[in-house]
């Protein structure tokens, strides 16, 4: 549900060993399953950026003549309570999940970069004030955070994946950080300093380097979080509006159909859940490859 | 001879079945689980509003006089009979003797002025939509059963009113736990007493023991049949037919349409549909903010619309029983004051393009229409989803781009009321006409009215102050058939479909009737088969 | 003994964060709170006026954090804008509530969690791990408000072995449990499996298996131990994620509780609610959080703040 990060330091990053060898052991480790969810994840993909690939029909575009039908050769997912067809909706709506799930990303990652490398870079006060504030905010536990930030923001997708964003920053800074300082240690570091490097140069140069691999796995695991968290608050009805195909929102509606039409509600909700066990089992393969020491679970 | 015979066989042969059905007739006992589709928020008449605490409310606190659904005239309930002056400003009850609220204090006319100086006493915030907010004047204490209630102005839903929202509570059982604590430790003087309220759960109520003043309409006396009733909590429309389904709740309210559809015909339930007389599922149109200032584009949205084909798709199976129907005016067909003739906008798309195209808006590249370097856009906000959808729909075929918002009602009205939508809707069941003066008279523009349209009128105004102060029946008939056909006119609203009661009980219940609102139960009546 | 007293004081400190983040709520809103506050009620100017006295929001900023602050230190939440209840009246009932349920999930997220990730890890490689695998994973993987409502379909509905919503008895919170259970099962399970891979790999693991232990004993006395330190505190971890996990759960169920109330509070601007109710949440997060530290230092003698 919730990205949490154990509290306290960071392990210390393990000695890597080669890059390829990893990679050939996770590959062996999970061959099958790593490589359906790899292959399942790249379709979705290709399914948000084109949705016509998928789409036969306008995602919007309502037909009373077939409203409620099962899924048929024409609509092989069915089509909704207005006759939209279903199948096109999922693909419009993987753009929209996945797109705004990007959104989020970013402004967690981004944020917490800055906020992590510099607090773990500078040290002293001003990580502490830092460290101290994040306490705060990590003591509001995932979607409360969002949902705080969204009752302040109002509802809607846009701000939806904002206080998302947010939410999820305090956690990806204190990761930062700790990869941060396991690094400010490394004696060429100590030597750029002492050679006249500035401390945006050092932090630049050679600290966003060596954290990159952190970063990028907390991006990918943060990313199934994200539109997890996002079909979560369109479910509560704070997320996406109509006619805007989305995946929370559609399960949302859907769940008056279930036990009448089945396919509205069932047929997106295995798609979403395909596409977050793909995010997951891809995540952790990112991970175990990069850095098998972090763990957010 | 041979006739007696004949007249036997039939007894036998039609009457038999019956008796045997008689005698299984009204059942006393049994505990009776209803559900809600929301949280009451205090159970308190003089204070809340809110529909979940009034259906809960009403079996605990009695009101002075009743509606009829019958007939619509207004029968005697705590007070026995009562009179208006011939100006409109006084009303004069006599009250029935022997009444005792629940705590053992009597019903007097002391009780009257305490309930309705507390439901307008600023301090405590009332949030009584239907009160004669602005209306009421004072209450005088004529002798310990009489009682006069002064109107600053003549208001001639007051009757309306005090069947509905004045509901009276226990002055003692106030002075006992104070105002703000009073709706979670109701007193009232009804059929049914508050036994326990676990917080979005349940509210317990049992029957009063030596109940003997239910209305005539009832047609009977005595305690209630019922030994409990349940209100169960379940916000989730799936869940709450899940729990008719699994017998865990014998009546459940607000069902959805595919769930009424497959339920309804099940040999387990039966449907309940009310009619609700009142303001249909109306949109106010702001017509102070751009696009929606323009009338042209209110008429083209009215003539736009296909309100069979929507009413038909979203709601298809509640209108078998004559539920949720095209509305075409700003009352419903089933409301005393109903006017057909303002019935002036059938669809006719072509009508509303010509109308448009003539206003100055043209068809842009993308589809939508602009004027200059405006875009028709509507910005419609509601709190469900389905009618917001397909007038979407509707309107972006002739060139209207509709922006919907789906939030809870609270945000809606709010949007609304700073002019960030254009459109929000206002569902009002009330049995007066004089609903529409909450909508779009100019007093009820701004601070926390509820004139949506933003429209000050002096014409209307006009009609709806004498509609509100006109005694004789016919006349008043015609000041809000004028009024209906001058405001569709003008498109001030948009109304939609009806909007009625449609809700699912188990065969197992008996004899469970609704208000002349069509939403509101009275369980005094109500039994269980064994 | 000075990393607990830190330790202590910085759970302190977070508190009084906390406090001071949910006393500046009501500000951050846009809009006048009292106008927000009465919703649909026609009021006066005099009245809303009334209002923002009796919520002290007439005073200046710091006099009202520090009102703020000693109240809440006093227990006093404040009353419900809604339901003129207090608000520690309603949390005498959410918070049980809640609790319950967060216990029940727990239970069955190590009683289930902790044996698939055991057998996962000792048959690696075998149907047995697939299985436990694909447990774990789907449990982390579908979102629980879609789990819930199909639950409630087949197991209420169909097959009528559960009630559909509400609470009071041990059946009605099943449902729930499982839903809200599930998460935490995988990750748990899946936490599990790979710390004990890791520990088998360890050569005292090799030592006691050449000394002829046999493999019950190797699996539940050396790896197993050793392997639940990752575990106890993923476990707590999980505790406090559950309580907002709680809050998709609730509404679906229709259960009394935090979450549910703190959804409604949002939905019905009842700010003295969020309040409250973030109050409450933060607070147990935090102490769940202390409590896993010191278990972890009490497991883990290395540990020492630093």
């Amino acid at each position: 549900m919730t990205a949490a990060v154990r509290d306290g330091s960071m392990p210390e990053t393990p000695g890597r060993a080669p890059w390829r060898t990893m990679f050939r052991h996770a590959r062996r480790r999970a061959a099958v399953p790593s490589a359906a969810a790899f292959a399942f994840l790249a379709f979705v993909a290709l399914v948000a950026l084109a949705p016509r690939v998928a789409a036969r029909y306008d995602p919007v575009e309502m037909n009373p003549a077939v409203v409620l039908t099962g899924p048929t050769a024409v609509h092989p997912f069915g089509t909704d309570e207005f006759g939209r067809d279903i199948l096109s909706r999922v693909a419009y709506g993987a753009r929209t999940s996945l797109g705004y799930a990007v959104l989020a990303t970013a402004i967690s990652v981004s944020l917490g970069t800055v906020v992590g490398v510099t607090s773990g870079f500078y040290a002293g006060t001003f990580d502490a004030v830092v460290m101290r504030a994040i306490d705060v905010l990590m003591a509001f536990p995932g979607i409360l955070l969002a949902l705080i930030v969204v009752t302040l923001l109002g509802p809607g997708l846009t701000n939806a994946m904002i206080a998302i964003g947010v939410g999820q920053t305090p956690a990806f800074s204190r990761v930062v950080r700790g990869a941060t300082l396991s690094i400010k240690g490394n004696q060429y570091i100590e030597a750029a300093h002492s050679m006249g490097a500035s401390g945006a140069r050092v932090m630049r140069r050679h600290i966003l380097p060596n954290v990159q691999h952190v970063v990028f796995v907390l991006a990918t695991l943060g990313y199934g979080t994200a539109i997890l968290i996002g079909a979560s608050l369109s479910f509560l009805g704070l997320g996406a509006q109509p006619p805007v195909p989305e995946w929370g929102s559609m399960l949302e509606t859907a769940r008056g159909y279930l036990q009448t039409n089945w396919w509205v509600g069932v047929l997106p909700g295995v798609v979403l859940g395909a596409t977050l066990l793909s995010i997951n089992i891809v995540g952790d393969q990112v991970r175990d490859m990069l850095d098998p020491s972090l763990r957010i679970d | 001879m041979w006739r007696a015979w004949i007249v036997l066989m039939l007894v036998a042969v039609l009457g038999l079945p019956q008796l045997a059905l008689s005698a299984a007739g009204p059942q006393r006992g049994g505990t009776l689980v209803y559900s809600l589709d929301g949280s009451p928020d205090r159970l308190d008449p003089n204070l809340s509003g809110l529909r979940p605490a009034q259906i809960v409310f009403f079996q605990i606190f009695d009101p002075l006089v009743v509606r009829d659904p019958k007939d619509a005239s207004i029968k005697p309930w705590l007070a026995t009979s009562w009179t208006v002056s011939a100006d409109g400003k006084v009303y004069t009850f006599h009250l029935r003797p022997g009444v005792m609220f629940q705590d053992g204090t009597p019903f007097d006319a002391a009780a009257v002025k305490f309930n309705l100086d507390r439901t307008h006493n600023p301090a405590l915030g009332t949030r009584c939509g239907g009160c004669a907010v602005g209306f009421y004047e004072s209450t005088e204490v004529v002798d310990r059963l009489t009682v006069r209630i002064h109107l600053k102005s003549p208001w001639a839903p007051f009757l309306d009113a005090a069947s509905l929202f004045y509901r009276m509570v226990s002055p003692a059982g106030v002075a006992k736990v104070g105002d703000q604590n009073f709706g979670q430790h109701p007193v009232g003087s009804g059929p049914f007493r508050f036994v326990e309220w676990v917080p979005n759960d349940r509210v317990v109520l049992e029957r009063t023991p030596g109940y003997a003043w239910a209305s005539p309409l009832f047609g009977r006396q005595g305690p209630a049949l019922l030994d409990r009733v349940v209100f169960r909590i379940i916000p989730e429309p799936s869940t709450r037919v899940g729990a008719l389904q699994a017998g865990e709740v014998q009546v459940t309210t607000a069902v959805s349409p595919q769930d009424f559809q497959r339920l309804a015909h099940d040999p387990k339930f039966r449907p309940i549909v009310g009619l609700a007389p009142g303001a249909p599922y109306s949109w106010a149109i702001n017509v102070t903010k751009a696009p929606t200032d323009d009338l042209a584009v209110r008429q083209a949205m009215e003539y736009g619309i296909n309100r069979d084909l929507i009413a038909r798709v979203a709601y298809g199976p509640f209108q078998t029983y004559g539920a949720y129907r095209p509305a075409y005016t700003l009352l419903s067909p089933v409301t005393w004051g109903y006017d057909k003739q303002s019935e002036i906008y059938r669809y006719d798309p072509a009508k509303a393009r010509a109308l448009l195209d003539a206003a100055g808006w043209k068809t842009g590249p993308d589809g939508t229409r602009r004027k200059g370097d405006q875009r028709l856009v509507v910005v419609f906000n509601a709190w469900e989803h389905g009618i917001p959808e397909l007038v979407q729909a509707e309107l972006r075929s002739i060139g209207i781009d509709v922006h919907v918002g789906i939030y809870d009602a609270l945000t809606v009205n709010e949007n609304q009321r700073k002019g960030e939508s254009n459109m929000s809707p206002l569902p009002g069941a009330r049995t007066d006409p004089d609903i529409l003066s909450a909508w779009l008279h100019s007093r009820n523009v701004g601070s926390g009215g509820f004139n949506f349209s933003f429209v000050k009128d002096p014409a209307l105004d006009k009609l709806f102050d004498a509609g509100a102060t006109e005694v004789d029946p016919a006349r008043r008939k015609q000041i809000y058939a004028q009024a209906e056909q001058y405001a569709m006119d003008k498109a001030y609203m948009l109304p939609i479909t009806t909007r009625d009661n449609v809700s699912l009980e188990s065969v197992k219940v008996e004899d469970l009737r609704f208000d002349a609102t069509g939403f509101f139960p009275w369980l005094y009546d109500t039994w269980l088969q064994p | 003994m000075t990393y607990v007293v830190h330790r202590i004081a910085h759970s302190a400190l977070v508190v009084a964060g906390v406090l001071v983040l949910v006393s500046l709520l009501i500000h951050l809103v846009p809009g006048d709170p009292a106008q927000l506050m009465v919703g649909d009620a026609p009021v006066s100017a005099a009245q809303l006026q009334q209002i923002r006295k009796s919520l002290g929001l007439d005073r200046p900023l710091p006099a009202q954090l520090a009102g703020d602050a000693v109240r809440f230190a006093r227990g006093d939440l404040g009353r419900s804008l809604r339901s003129g209840r207090p608000i520690s009246d309603t949390l005498r009932f959410a918070l049980p509530s809640t609790l319950s349920l967060a216990v029940a999930a727990m239970a069955f997220a190590v009683l289930v969690g902790v044996p698939a990730g055991i057998l996962a890890s000792v048959y690696r490689g075998r149907w047995v791990d697939t299985a436990a695998t694909a447990f774990a994973v789907v449990g982390i993987s579908l979102p629980s408000f879609w789990t819930g409502i199909l639950f409630i379909v087949l197991f209420a509905v169909q097959l009528g072995w559960f009630p559909t919503s509400g609470q009071g008895s041990l059946r009605a919170l099943v449902l729930p449990a499982l839903t809200l259970g599930w998460y935490p099962a995988g990750a748990l399970a899946r936490v599990l499996r790979s710390s004990m891979l890791e520990v088998m790999r360890r050569e005292y693991v090799g030592v006691a298996r050449a000394k002829g232990v046999r493999e019950r004993a190797v699996v539940l006395h050396h790896a197993l131990r050793n392997a639940l330190l990752p575990t106890v505190t993923l476990g707590t971890i999980q505790f406090g994620a559950l309580l907002s996990g709680a809050i998709v759960t609730e509404t679906v169920f229709a259960r009394d509780g935090l979450g549910r109330l703190v959804v409604e509070g949002i939905l019905q601007k009842d700010f003295p609610v969020v309040q409250g109710v973030v109050l409450v949440i933060a607070v147990i997060y935090t102490l769940m959080n202390l409590s896993t530290d010191l278990m972890y230092a009490w497991l883990d003698p290395r540990i020492r703040y630093g």
